[in-house]
């Protein structure tokens, strides 16, 4: 099935989870520590770290995976 | 001069609103302040240069945002690591959202990324003077009130807007100044003066449209209660001296509304006694 991270597409096996997504999508393993260095929507509702394993993604779900930037 | 406007409370439970706060702390829902200036982290020459300048402004609480990561520029990374250090509390923002849904679901990711409740709520309504949508604030509000968040709400300076933040429990209001970085400064100072003269308890900060010192300390004359900017310091030639001077400003024009600002008249009135007058004569 189809998803995107951030706009960009990916395929991935069906009734994989978030934090699959986030490995498919990363050249190195997601460690607990990058984990806290980004915060995820799921088709524009917040998803908590808790729940990454837990969800499962469906076709054409599209992930946000937002990081701390500048702001006014 | 009405005194209840003054916030006194020294009571705080958040480790990093200020650990010395005087009897005229800014108030913010159930913490305290020093500083009664918040500064933004955009738009800086560079990371040490931000980290310099919120260092000068004296600044106890500094906004930032989320924003999808770019491998390309780890500039992000740099700017936060350097606002970690500066042991500011945390404003995060909903700059970009143009529906409450968008805004309620970037101030839930916001308190997950930064473990705060306050978040700064700004709904955009026009994207060519960056206006907020009045309505989608007020929903967005009060969704966000409901989930337990501390919501500073950018908004414009209509009372009416402003009565129904309140009542759906926002206890700071952020009526901007002008469009943002304009600097246009306070276009409507009848209308900043009569939400501050209507809601004499709540804590009011003028955000956005700040350019210059003297517009900072004028609001802070009317009495406001602090002020929030970000491109007139970042973009000044100096950001860190320019940090300098909003503060000294926001400090004299608290100072001033304090001490109580005569009324003016539309007559001179001598300073200098007229009793005992050199060279009169009775005519």
């Amino acid at each position: 099935m189809k998803i995107s991270i951030n706009g960009i597409a990916y395929e991935i096996a069906e009734g994989s989870s978030i934090m699959q997504a986030l490995i498919l999508s990363s050249p190195n393993s997601v460690t607990q520590i990058e984990l806290k260095g980004f915060v995820i929507a799921l088709n524009k509702t917040f998803v908590s770290r808790s729940q990454y394993p837990l969800t499962k993604l469906q076709d054409n779900d599209a992930i946000e995976l937002l990081s701390p930037m500048a702001g006014g | 001069m009405p005194t209840d406007w003054i916030n006194t409370d020294t009571e705080s439970t958040d480790t990093k609103s200020t650990d010395t706060e005087t009897n005229d702390s800014l108030k913010l829902y159930d913490q305290t302040f020093n500083s009664r200036l918040l500064v933004g982290t955009a738009l800086y020459p560079s990371p040490d240069i931000m980290a310099q300048a919120i260092k000068a402004s004296g600044s106890d609480m500094v906004t930032l945002s989320l924003r999808r990561q770019d491998p390309s520029n780890n500039q992000g990374q740099a700017i936060w690591q350097h606002i970690q250090q500066s042991d500011c509390a945390l404003l995060p923002n909903t700059a970009g959202c143009h529906s409450a849904q968008e805004a309620v679901t970037l101030a839930e990711m916001s308190r997950e990324m930064f473990n705060t409740d306050f978040i700064k709520l700004e709904v955009i309504g026009d994207d060519y003077n960056l206006q907020p949508d009045p309505f989608e604030t007020v929903k967005a509000a009060e969704i966000l009130i409901n989930k337990g968040f501390k919501v500073l709400p950018y908004c414009t300076d209509d009372l009416v807007l402003c009565q129904r933040l309140l009542e759906i429990g926002c206890q700071v209001l952020m009526p901007w100044g002008s469009p943002i970085g304009t600097g246009k400064g306070l276009m409507n100072p009848y209308n900043l003066q009569a939400i501050r003269q209507r809601f004499p308890t709540t804590s009011l900060i003028i955000d956005a449209g700040i350019g210059k010192p003297s517009q900072a300390m004028a609001a802070m004359e009317m009495g406001y209660d602090g002020i929030l900017l970000n491109t007139a310091i970042a973009k000044a030639h100096d950001p860190i001296t320019m940090a300098q001077a909003f503060a000294q400003a926001v400090n004299g024009g608290r100072q001033a509304y304090l001490a109580g600002l005569m009324e003016s008249r539309q007559t001179a009135s001598p300073s200098t006694p007229v009793l005992g007058t050199p060279f009169w004569q009775q005519s």
